[in-house]
């Protein structure tokens, strides 16, 4: 577990880019509107960068113990199925798909 | 549709600059009904571009229910014109949701008045805020960090599904280089909020800079939700429930987490669900497939060749290739401004 000052940096670091994140469009917003490369990137990114890190965080859970393997794949259906049938309300998709993961690796 | 759209936004290019203080007019705001009537804003005709947007094929998202996390997705997923090409700057900025006309309140109110609607205006979005800081809360204790980390990343960062993630990258001590690009990537989105955000009517510089540093994914969703509606004083009050309902989820959270009496394995697996969800939502069409094809690509290759820093490798490498992409088809098509 690592130190306090890591956690510290990791607070600092994350509230400077943030902010410059938010702020720093309301400064330059003229040429950032007219900018092709950037409607390109608001087009194209969020969708590969989300899908990267669902991979990445499901590869995350599953490494601590292989025995996920299973648990992890029922519960990633059941949290596709009910987003996409249950009117993609996040907190009932979200809530279903960690109750049937808790579930299966607590109980079986 | 989105070509009206696109005529309506380029005109009014020339006025646009929400962080100054050229508009700042003593008693003026955004009042309902407005919108329609140019010079009366300080964007000539920016109502207009909403009430005129009748139905735009329906992305009702962030409109009817706003879904906490599902705003991650709205605007730059709403971005995609069906007919205007990729690279009009006006398709990255079409508003998120399908407005209804703003309903006819009174003029001029109170600022008491407007506090409270803008606490009203963010239970929809709060009432899946809390639930997820409680979430967030329980995990942070559950993966043995400090208790404090929980209300700590939600004041600095102040940003739900990055901090989610960085509880299990700082779990492992992942290298601060690896957390500040995650960071940068996860949060991108925000750079686009700024341009329908509406910053304007904030006029306090104290309460100008917090309006900024507290612009997520659900304020800028409910607030684009009702455009032409706002007030220095209704924006910041829900910006500030929204705060005050996600550091008092997390702190809930860690209170529960010390009350239980073991571990509860696999809450973990929230995060996953969560970018699950996400991604569902921000593909929502078949053009977004190219994009998840390089991302699928980016990430595979990094496992491969570095799995220790796959996170990492990924996101540098798609963001490669989308550089690359945008080189390819600038190349291709030069005349396409």
């Amino acid at each position: 577990m690592p130190e306090t000052w890591y956690f510290l940096a990791v607070m600092v670091i994350g509230l400077g880019i943030s902010f410059a994140l938010r702020a720093v469009p309301f400064v330059i917003l003229q040429p950032l509107r007219d900018s092709r490369f950037v409607a390109a990137m608001a087009l194209w990114m969020p969708v590969g960068i989300l899908a990267i890190l669902t991979v990445s965080t499901l590869r995350t859970s599953i490494d601590a113990d292989p025995g996920r393997i299973v648990p992890a794949l029922v519960a990633t259906v059941v949290t596709i199925a009910a987003h996409l049938l249950g009117g993609r309300r996040t907190l009932l998709s979200v809530g279903l798909g960690t109750f049937t993961f808790v579930v299966m690796v607590n109980l079986l | 549709m989105i070509a009206g759209v696109t005529d309506l936004w380029s005109d009014q290019r020339s006025s646009n600059a929400p962080g100054l203080d050229l508009f700042d007019q003593p008693g003026q705001s955004d009042q309902p009904g407005h919108g329609d009537e140019p010079g009366r804003f300080d964007q000539p005709g920016r109502g207009d571009e909403f009430s005129s947007w009748e139905s735009p094929g329906g992305e009702p998202a962030a409109c009817a229910e706003v879904d906490s996390e599902t705003a991650l997705a709205s605007p730059a997923a709403l971005a995609t014109p069906p007919a205007a090409s990729a690279t009009a700057p006006a398709a990255l900025v079409a508003p998120p949701v399908m407005p209804a006309a703003p309903s006819a309140e009174p003029v001029a109110p109170s600022r008491r008045h407007e506090i409270a609607t803008g606490i009203r205006l963010s239970f929809a979005a709060g009432l899946g805020m809390f639930p997820i800081g409680v979430a967030f809360g329980l995990l942070v204790v559950q993966s043995g960090l400090p208790w404090w980390v929980a209300p700590g990343l939600s004041i600095f960062l102040f940003a739900g599904s990055v901090e989610l993630l960085l509880v299990g990258l700082m779990v492992v001590g992942t290298p601060l280089a690896t957390i500040a690009l995650t960071t940068l990537l996860v949060n991108f989105r925000h750079v686009f909020y700024a341009f329908s955000f509406p910053l304007r009517v904030v006029r306090h510089p104290l309460a100008r800079l917090y309006s900024v540093y507290a612009l997520i994914d659900e304020a800028y969703a409910v607030s684009a939700a009702r455009p032409g509606t706002w007030t220095g004083p209704r924006l910041v009050a829900m910006q500030m429930a929204f705060q005050s309902y996600w550091v008092g989820g997390g702190l809930v959270g860690v209170a529960i987490a010390s009350f239980l009496p073991g571990q509860i394995e696999g809450l973990d697996f929230a995060l996953c669900a969560l970018f699950i969800t996400l991604t569902l939502d921000a593909c929502r069409s078949r053009r977004e497939i190219p994009s998840l094809l390089l991302a699928a690509l980016a990430f595979s290759l990094a496992l491969l060749l570095v799995p220790g820093s796959a996170l990492f490798a990924g996101l540098l490498g798609f963001l490669a290739l989308l550089v690359a992409r945008f080189l390819f088809i600038s190349r291709r098509e030069p005349a396409d401004a």
